[in-house]
């Protein structure tokens, strides 16, 4: 039997690559830094692991020309802006590749994109642009956050016909989650729900987790609950999932966590198409908790205020319930403001895989 | 080349030239669900090319790729169909005249955006490469797009994994309607660039003379073949149409080096017709096996049309 164990997000990602590429003769790594020892891939196969100029747009496009004649390739981008160099090749040309030409001829290529916030990174480093892949039909889309996700995205890959974009929160790397070694993974989840009470649902994608997981811990010793979706995957022809949006509709009140300005993101999609599916009866409130509409400033005092905090959320969910209740909690430090979390994921939640 | 394969490469550009001149009829009469950019004056590239390479070897086109796909052996069914949007079409019509495919001889697609070919070319090229195959992958693209980054980007990768790449550029003078003139530096030089800059072989051949551009293609081949490395060739052409639609605009103000004299004299078809001669065919013969050709593709044309279902 396989044992589960608790590994970070980080882990996960290296882990699924190495075993792919010990197992599978087609799948290749390509990037900038993909042969240092930190990767831990170079060594396990180094004809397939391979260390590229800094250009991205023809490595990335010969990541598509070799997928197109059977290769797996998964090009790594460490972070969004350079994949912005890109997107002709990501979005014109393999996310439509079978839809111009035929549906037998796929081009199954990937791309790890790293995304988000990041200490010191400011506004040219830390975009979240996830709304500009999720507007081109063809390509899916995986946001993780959980190790299990990752892995099984990963893993996914081998699987898939479409062209893949893994947006990975750089936040999100270390955080520990319960993860179980698979062989082989054909479906994959959209959401986790970490289950609570029905009163209260935390929405929300990436590294907003981190910030939920610590409201759902400081309501809990305070003998509160809350549940939690953390929205994960977005199949290549189908953005909304039913079964998510019925799980999301059993909530009365609802907070998007989200750690990218809200106007026309990710969970305005989710909470637009929920409101027209509902037709507005059920759900009795919905709060936003996301930066403001400008790009992230690179000094800790101003970054301090723009992500959502488990300070904000609280408040917010305090004063909208009319919670008169004291909540206890330790205020945080600078470094968990402003450093990547290390932390696990208690194993005593609940959690449930919606598809 | 010799009489038969000059013979040939006259029937093939035929083929091209009716082929573009029934679409071009009726693009005119808004018949065509596609965005058209004719090669009527480029054809010999394509052919040259194609008639120098082998089945096995992969080609991958641009926005103006009919020609390189009538060229390389795709389907005329199959391509007439897509380009009005039929299902029976070589991208089941949802491609249009800017995604040629056919797998069955290599054709493994085309891209409408300008500079985008070169990379996923060298993807293929290097797939062929791990598959151990020993073919070799050429793609096409105009003057316009060998200044985009990702060519040169391209042809860095490419020399840094040896892959048996090679590019034909295809120089007509204007990337839409800018001329080189406006879009280079006084001293620019290809030749430099991908000589002495990138230490690859490169080749100049004029693009309207099919034994010229089979020739070059010939000497580069070997060169891929015996070195392992990618090679340029450029070839200097005329376009008789528009950049794009159904216009042939030989007078408009963009124009700089074009008359009709200028493109009557230097059609691929007198090219060959001349070199016919000094082999000794007589002018009725070649005439006749011109006439006989046009009318053979019109009639092709005129059955397929007829047999067309518009979505």
């Amino acid at each position: 039997m396989i044992k589960s164990k608790m590994i970070w997000m980080g882990e996960a990602l290296k882990l699924a690559q190495q075993n792919l590429l010990k197992k599978k003769n087609n799948f290749m790594v390509f990037g900038q830094g993909v042969s240092s020892d930190s990767y831990g891939l170079k060594r396990i196969a180094p004809h397939k692991v391979i260390e590229m100029p800094i250009s991205e747009v023809s490595f990335s496009g010969m990541a598509v020309g070799l997928a197109s004649q059977g290769f797996r390739p998964l090009v790594h981008h460490i972070r969004t802006e350079f994949s912005l160099l890109v997107l002709d090749q990501i979005l014109t040309h393999a996310s439509r590749w079978e839809f111009n030409f035929k549906k037998d001829y796929i081009c199954p290529v990937s791309f790890r994109v790293g995304i988000g916030r990041g200490w010191g990174n400011g506004p040219q480093h830390t975009a979240t642009y996830h709304s500009v892949f999720l507007q081109s039909p063809g390509l899916n889309v995986m946001i993780p956050a959980f190790a299990q996700d990752a892995y099984d995205q990963i893993y996914f890959l081998m699987h898939t016909n479409n062209p893949s974009v893994i947006l990975e929160h750089r936040w999100m790397y270390k955080i520990g989650s319960i993860f179980k070694k698979k062989q082989a993974v054909k479906k994959l989840n959209t959401a986790t729900l970490i289950k609570g009470p029905k009163k209260i649902l935390l929405l929300t994608y990436g590294d907003g987790l981190v910030d939920c997981i610590k409201v759902k811990e400081i309501l809990m010793k305070n003998k509160l609950d809350c549940s939690i979706i953390c929205i994960s995957f977005f199949p290549a022809y189908k953005r909304f999932s039913k079964q998510l949006l019925k799980e999301i509709s059993e909530y009365k009140n609802i907070y998007l966590i989200d750690t990218s300005p809200y106007e026309f993101g990710l969970l305005q999609g989710i909470i637009g198409e929920l409101f027209i599916l509902s037709n507005k009866k059920k759900i009795k409130l919905v709060k936003i908790i996301s930066p403001p509409f400008k790009p992230c400033p690179t000094s800790a005092k101003l970054a301090k205020k723009y992500y959502p905090n488990p300070d904000k959320i609280l408040n917010k969910i305090c004063k909208n319930l009319k919670i008169k209740k004291k909540i206890n909690y330790k205020k945080l430090t600078f470094n968990e403001i402003h450093l990547n979390p290390e932390f696990n994921i208690s194993t005593n939640y609940k959690l449930k895989r919606i598809y | 080349m010799n009489k038969n394969q000059l013979i040939s490469s006259l029937k093939k550009i035929i083929q091209i030239r009716a082929a573009e001149l029934n679409i071009l009829e009726d693009f005119k009469k808004n018949n065509i669900s596609s965005f058209v950019h004719f090669c009527i004056g480029q054809e010999a590239i394509a052919v040259g090319v194609a008639m120098a390479t082998k089945k096995k070897d992969i080609f991958f086109g641009n926005h103006r790729s009919h020609g390189h796909y009538l060229a390389k052996g795709g389907d005329y069914k199959k391509m007439i169909y897509e380009i009005y949007g039929d299902q029976r079409g070589c991208c089941n019509g949802y491609g249009g005249s800017m995604h040629m495919l056919d797998q069955k001889v290599n054709f493994l697609g085309s891209s409408p955006i300008l500079g985008s070919g070169p990379p996923i070319a060298s993807g293929m090229a290097y797939a062929q490469l791990l598959k151990k195959k020993k073919n070799i992958s050429v793609v096409f693209l105009g003057d316009g797009a060998s200044e985009e980054g990702a060519f040169f980007e391209t042809l860095n990768l490419s020399g840094l994994l040896n892959l048996p790449l090679l590019f034909v550029i295809e120089d007509n003078y204007y990337a839409g309607e800018t001329s080189s003139r406006f879009r280079k530096t006084k001293n620019y030089n290809i030749k430099k660039i991908i000589n002495s800059g990138f230490g690859f072989n490169f080749e100049k051949a004029n693009g309207q003379d099919v034994e010229d551009v089979f020739t070059k293609t010939k000497i580069l081949i070997n060169k891929i073949k015996l070195q392992s490395s990618p090679s340029v060739l450029y070839c200097k052409t005329l376009r008789r149409s528009a950049h794009s639609g159904a216009k042939i605009d030989l007078d408009s103000q963009y124009r700089e080096f074009d008359s009709e004299d200028i493109h009557l004299k230097k059609d691929p078809i007198n090219y060959i017709l001349k070199k016919l001669i000094i082999k000794k065919i007589t002018k009725k013969k070649i005439y006749s096996i011109i006439k006989k050709s046009f009318f053979f593709e019109n009639e092709k044309f005129r059955k397929i049309r007829s047999r067309i279902k518009i979505r």
